[in-house]
């Protein structure tokens, strides 16, 4: 999957390609508008990273050029405003979702993700890990064959871990994952710990290993290849 | 008080005055004018007289039809004084004593001084002068009236522009990008004024830009440095030789930047409000919007061990959707920060009133300062305390009341529209 990182800030630039950057992953960073512009009718993205206020130019101006050429790509727009007049024009020229500044990386590989599967996967949007089924149209997880009874946000918990395997997302990122950026909770986080215990005992119930691992009680690595057998809980 | 108002009050006022003065002097006047008249006709008679005398040789007789009284009087060597005066005597016709003018002159007749005096009645002047005041008073009065009824309806119309230039200043949104067109007229003052209007509200709106302008602009170069800072953090945390010490610092920094992006959210997002950038509003069905924030928040009161008490009632109300859902959210996230464990939450709408309760710390908040921006009510307290600042700014736009009480160790905030 190729990724085209549009966003004139290199520091963040460089953090996001580090953060993306694994075996499914190759991201290409451009840092500004006439780079881009060269960029997309150049070479095929799966999906496109992009901000909006650029040097030379603005992203929504990429957009337009996007769809006058034909180019389906999925449209990541990354930017600092929050405005929603920004968002519904930027919406409505054809991106995917819309990202506002400061963000948790591990919350941008999860909405890459999703563009990236409800690009690939029309119609059959299921992800296979292992023995694990996951239906993200019908909100249904199998273990073989059988069924995983997680609540919503237990669902969403962990297509959020699978979009960001083998990684270590802080328990903030969570909870601004499951419950939005708006709602302002106090900084104790501890609430996750009971979203995680349920997830690990439906899964381990269903004869699932435990592949979710705390670290440091800052956050969860979810590992599918090498399942925590020794437990450490924080 | 309305300048037409005042103005007719003014004017009111001055006609009264005009018409008090006006009827003394006609009153007068009429009264000095009729006496001269009458010493006229006197004068008249006296001449008569003395012709008659002198052509005849003898007296005149009174006729008796005539109103005048003729009284010749002998002195004898001594003259009589010549003069005019006025008295009163019995009026026959009228039958009862009335003024009349008198003169009495002297008369040299058969080598004898007479005292001749002729009197005339006063009856047709008074009565001449009243009817002549009576007229003209009426002549005055309907001239006020009809001169009154004319001034208010002429100035109306011609105050019409003011009116219409006012209602248009009314309707001016500074975020929006009309321009304002003010009605033509052909009135100095008026197309004066409403030339002052348009440009300054041209500066304003440039103003308002530029400062809408800079504050998005401050909150870009804000959020991407903390953009940067969070995302070298993200990618810090990645490193497996993190030590337990190290995720602590690494920890608190996370905090930090949660904190410190947050803050600058809410205070931009108080200048958006004070700036009424969100002056789209609709029709909200309240009981479906508050049900799904419910759900949205249930589970996190569980997870806090909270207990709920919710009475929904059908109920609607005209506001920004987008603030809305900002109002509530702070409201929910407040009644779950400021609790305690276990904890209670009790949520009421009515048709035009909605309360959110919760427990808290045992003693009243200082309501004076609860929604002033940076208030905490604890030094420990991990808000910004812009949350309820937030609050109190989107019910002032809103048209919301806001208010604040502590009874049954339940902090309770209820709005009412």
């Amino acid at each position: 999957m190729r990724i085209l990182v549009v966003e004139d800030e290199k520091e963040l630039s460089n953090s996001i390609c580090t953060y993306l950057k694994n075996d499914k992953y190759i991201c290409e960073a451009v840092y500004d508008y006439n780079e881009a512009v060269f960029k997309i009718h150049k070479s095929d993205y799966d999906c496109i990273l992009l901000d909006i206020t650029l040097p030379f130019g603005n992203g929504f101006e990429i957009l337009k050029i996007l769809k006058e050429i034909g180019k389906a790509e999925g449209v990541l727009i990354i930017s600092a405003k929050d405005s929603l007049n920004d968002k519904v024009l930027g919406l409505n020229l054809g991106a995917d979702d819309y990202l506002t500044k400061p963000f948790h990386l591990p919350e941008l590989s999860a909405r890459v993700g999703s563009i990236i599967r409800r690009k690939y996967f029309e119609g059959k949007n299921i992800i296979v890990l292992g023995d694990l089924r996951i239906d993200n149209d019908e909100k249904i997880v199998k273990n073989g064959n059988k069924i995983i009874d997680l609540t919503r946000k237990e669902f969403e918990l962990l297509l959020f871990f699978i979009s960001n395997k083998n990684k270590v997302v802080t328990k903030a990122a969570i909870v601004e994952h499951l419950w939005g950026d708006q709602i302002d909770l106090s900084d104790n986080y501890d609430f996750i710990y009971t979203h995680i215990k349920n997830i690990r005992k439906k899964m381990t119930i269903a004869g699932c290993m435990d592949y979710i691992k705390a670290v440091h009680g800052m956050g969860y690595l979810f590992n599918p290849n090498k399942p925590d057998i020794n437990t450490k809980r924080k | 008080m309305k300048l037409l108002n005042k103005f007719s009050l003014i004017n009111l006022l001055l006609m009264i005055f005009i018409f008090i003065v006006s009827s003394i002097i006609i009153y007068n006047l009429t009264q000095v004018i009729l006496l001269r008249e009458i010493d006229n006709d006197l004068v008249g008679i006296e001449e008569k007289i003395n012709n008659y005398v002198s052509k005849n040789q003898i007296f005149p007789i009174g006729n008796p039809l005539d109103e005048e009284r003729l009284i010749f009087q002998k002195t004898g060597i001594i003259k009589p004084n010549r003069n005019v005066t006025l008295i009163k005597l019995y009026s026959a016709r009228e039958k009862k004593m009335h003024n009349f003018r008198e003169i009495t002159f002297p008369l040299f007749f058969n080598k004898q001084w007479y005292r001749v005096t002729i009197a005339k009645p006063l009856e047709g002047v008074h009565h001449l002068s009243k009817a002549l005041l009576i007229v003209s008073l009426i002549t005055i009065l309907a001239t006020i009236l009809i001169s009154l009824f004319l001034n208010r309806l002429y100035l109306r119309r011609l105050w019409q522009p003011f009116y219409e230039s006012m209602s248009i200043m009314r309707n001016f949104k500074i975020g929006s990008n009309e321009s304002l067109i003010f009605p033509r007229t052909n009135i100095e003052e008026f197309s004066f004024m409403n030339e002052s209007l348009s440009i300054a509200s041209e500066k304003a709106k440039q103003d308002f830009l530029l400062l809408k302008e800079f504050t998005e602009n401050a909150s870009h170069e804000m959020q991407t440095p903390l953009s940067i800072i969070r995302s070298k953090l993200d990618v810090l945390i990645q490193d497996k030789n993190l030590s337990e010490k190290q995720s602590e610092l690494v920890q608190s920094s996370y905090a930090s930047i949660k904190k410190l992006s947050r803050l600058n959210q809410s205070l931009l997002l108080l200048t958006k409000i004070e700036n009424q950038q969100f002056d789209i509003k609709n029709q909200i069905d309240l009981k479906a919007k508050i049900t799904q924030k419910i759900n949205q928040f249930s589970e996190l009161w569980d997870s806090y061990l909270i207990k709920s008490h919710i009475e929904l009632n059908e109920s609607c109300i005209n506001m920004s959707p987008e603030l809305l859902d900002i109002l509530l959210n702070n409201l929910f996230s407040n009644a779950i920060n400021h609790n305690i464990t276990p904890g209670f939450i009790q949520i009421e709408l009515n048709k035009r009133a909605f309360i959110i309760q919760n427990k808290g710390i045992n003693d009243k908040l200082d309501d004076t300062r609860l929604f002033s921006r940076f208030y905490k009510a604890s030094i420990n307290s991990s808000s910004n305390g812009l949350g309820l600042s937030i609050v109190s700014q989107i019910c002032k736009v809103s048209k919301i009341d806001l208010s604040y009480t502590f009874q049954s160790d339940l902090h309770s905030f209820s709005l009412s529209w």
